[in-house]
């Protein structure tokens, strides 16, 4: 009984978005109040533990806001300056090649969109491009939308990855490494998916070497920047431009066309954005004296022990710490600022642009920070008394030792229904930690695993498919460019439940 | 009507924000009312996304 109640804010969210077809802050709102009702009637819940419940969940959410908030600004500084749209015109250029076409904008066009940006913009960005280069709707829609996939946990800036240190407490050395290698193994096999899904399987034998190349270059940089650097805010966004570069390279190679550099210096001013924001990144966070200076004020709370009326006790500790002036977030402020001077200097922007930038922002951003807080509210309440406990017990208890191979399909699922990597991890990445710590695996590759899937299968969720299907014309068609992405995507799950058994068992 | 969706939304999370950041001096404090109180006006801000969107 404790087992289903427990589980019932979950299952609540899961109805309201598959049955109801609810969005994700609605349905965050009622699993909120479902938990709020579950935790004071069946769990003992007292005003004192749904008080620091709440204290906690704010600095949780306010922790991926930052970053949420900052990372959309930045993106519409470049996108409004029209910068984006003048990457993605410079790329069909170098190669005739259709499937390396795929691979270069529906791939690692796509990946770097999401490392930068994320929020729905890599299917929205590079399916009218493929349309315009000759490829079928249904297939400019499920190329980017399988090529993306694997840059959604350290892509949008980090916010994914922030959420699942936000839920389990975790600093980003302790989760990076096995989240990295994961999604990087994951990058490798998304090449030759790419390559069948625009060519077939001849497109694979002739674009297996340069795929394999890209793959590499790509999990292997994001892997260095986010687990090595510990600079996880720009590891899939470093990882993206890698793959850009190298596939630049390549492409030209098969051509054999001779290296051009552009003819104006209107590229490296659209890249200008981005380049800003590495070189902050790097200032910023690793050299000691700037970081120092920086680092100093920050907001955190103590939050004593807490016990319900029922005998559940949480310990005392400390909130995230949120270092105003060097979170990512901040550093994305940063960016932005001097972008939109670079642009506007360049005299990219109509008038009015300044306005049009922060109305966009706040229309699109407000919607996703009501679900986050509402799901983060939710998934801390259901920590503070002791329901994810409960639930990480029933869980254990009836599945044990397959664990790891269910782990990933748990993922999957929350960012099905979701749609976002960011809410599965908000919503399970607490129970996967507390189920894995019980049943006595490591908790590092079991929440790699959750977040890995969750990356994967956030493309294939129905509300991620109807904005691309609508942006390649085929509003109304989502069934057809849901059943022809499914099949990649569960593979790509397989692959990581495989890994994860590795991991795990060897 | 677009605009006022968004009005309600921002009204919503302003209210949590506030309501979450007030129950720390409320939670350390002996009395339980300004707890409920809060907690309360949290409650109402959700229901006002669940019922509204």
């Amino acid at each position: 009984m404790s087992l289903l109640l427990a589980s019932l804010p979950i299952i609540v969210i899961l109805a309201a978005m598959l049955g109801l077809r609810w969005g994700a802050s609605r349905a965050g709102a009622a699993g909120y109040l479902t938990a709020l009702l579950v935790a004071s009637l069946a769990f003992g819940a007292t005003p004192q533990t749904l008080a620091y419940a709440h204290i906690r969940a704010l600095m949780l959410s306010l922790d991926v806001l930052y970053i949420i908030w900052t990372a959309f600004l930045l993106y519409r500084v470049a996108d409004e300056a029209g910068a984006i749209a003048r990457i993605g015109q410079a790329l069909p250029r170098l190669t005739a090649d259709r499937g390396m076409q795929a691979l270069l904008i529906g791939w690692v066009f796509a990946s770097f969109l999401q490392g930068a940006g994320g929020f729905g913009v890599p299917v929205a960005v590079t399916a009218p491009l493929l349309v315009g280069l000759g490829f079928s709707p249904l297939s400019a829609v499920v190329i980017p939308s399988i090529g993306h996939g694997w840059a959604v946990t350290f892509g949008s800036l980090g916010s994914s990855f922030a959420a699942l240190m936000a839920a389990t407490g975790l600093e980003a050395d302790a989760l990076a490494p096995a989240a990295a290698l994961f999604l990087g193994l994951s990058a490798l096999v998304t090449g030759p998916l790419v390559a069948h899904a625009a060519d077939g399987w001849s497109g694979v034998r002739r674009l297996f070497a340069p795929a394999l190349t890209i793959g590499l270059t790509m999990g292997l940089v994001q892997y260095g920047v986010a687990a090595g650097l510990g600079l996880w805010n720009v590891g899939a966004f470093s990882g993206g431009l890698a793959g850009l570069l190298v596939s630049i390279w390549l492409a030209k190679r098969r051509q054999n066309a001779p290296a051009a550099r552009p003819k104006d210096a209107s590229l490296w001013i659209a890249f200008s954005a981005y380049g800003l924001l590495i070189f902050l990144t790097a200032l910023i966070l690793l050299v000691p004296p700037v970081k120092s200076f920086l680092g100093g004020p920050a907001l955190q709370f103590f939050i004593p022990e807490t016990i319900t009326r029922a005998g559940y006790r949480t310990a005392a500790g400390l909130t995230k710490r949120i270092r105003l002036f060097s979170h990512a977030g901040a550093i994305l402020l940063y960016a932005s600022l001097l972008a939109y001077w670079v642009y506007r200097r360049a005299g990219w922007y109509r008038p009015g642009a300044a306005g049009r930038i922060l109305r966009t922002t706040l229309k699109k951003v407000i919607t996703s920070s009501l679900s986050i807080l509402a799901m983060v509210g939710m998934a801390v309440v259901m920590q503070q008394n002791g329901m994810t406990d409960a639930l990480a017990q029933g869980i254990a208890g009836r599945v044990g030792g397959a664990y790891p191979l269910i782990a990933p399909w748990i993922g999957a699922l929350g960012a099905f229904m979701t749609g976002s990597n960011t809410n599965s991890n908000v919503v399970f990445a607490a129970l996967q930690m507390r189920t894995a710590e019980l049943l006595g695996y490591a908790v590092p590759v079991i929440l790699a695993a959750q977040t890995a899937a969750a990356a994967v299968a956030s493309v294939a969720a129905p509300t991620k498919v109807v904005v691309g299907a609508s942006t390649a014309g085929m509003a109304g068609k989502e069934g057809d460019v849901l059943r022809a992405l499914m099949r990649y995507t569960l593979l790509q799950i397989a692959f990581i439940m495989l890994l994860t058994a590795l991991a795990v068992w060897m | 009507m677009f605009k006022t969706r968004l009005r309600r939304q921002a009204l919503a999370f302003g209210l949590i924000l506030f309501a979450s950041a007030a129950l720390y001096p409320a939670a350390n404090s002996a009395a339980h009312w300004p707890t409920l109180a809060l907690l309360f006006l949290i409650a109402l801000a959700q229901g006002l996304i669940l019922l509204t969107g």
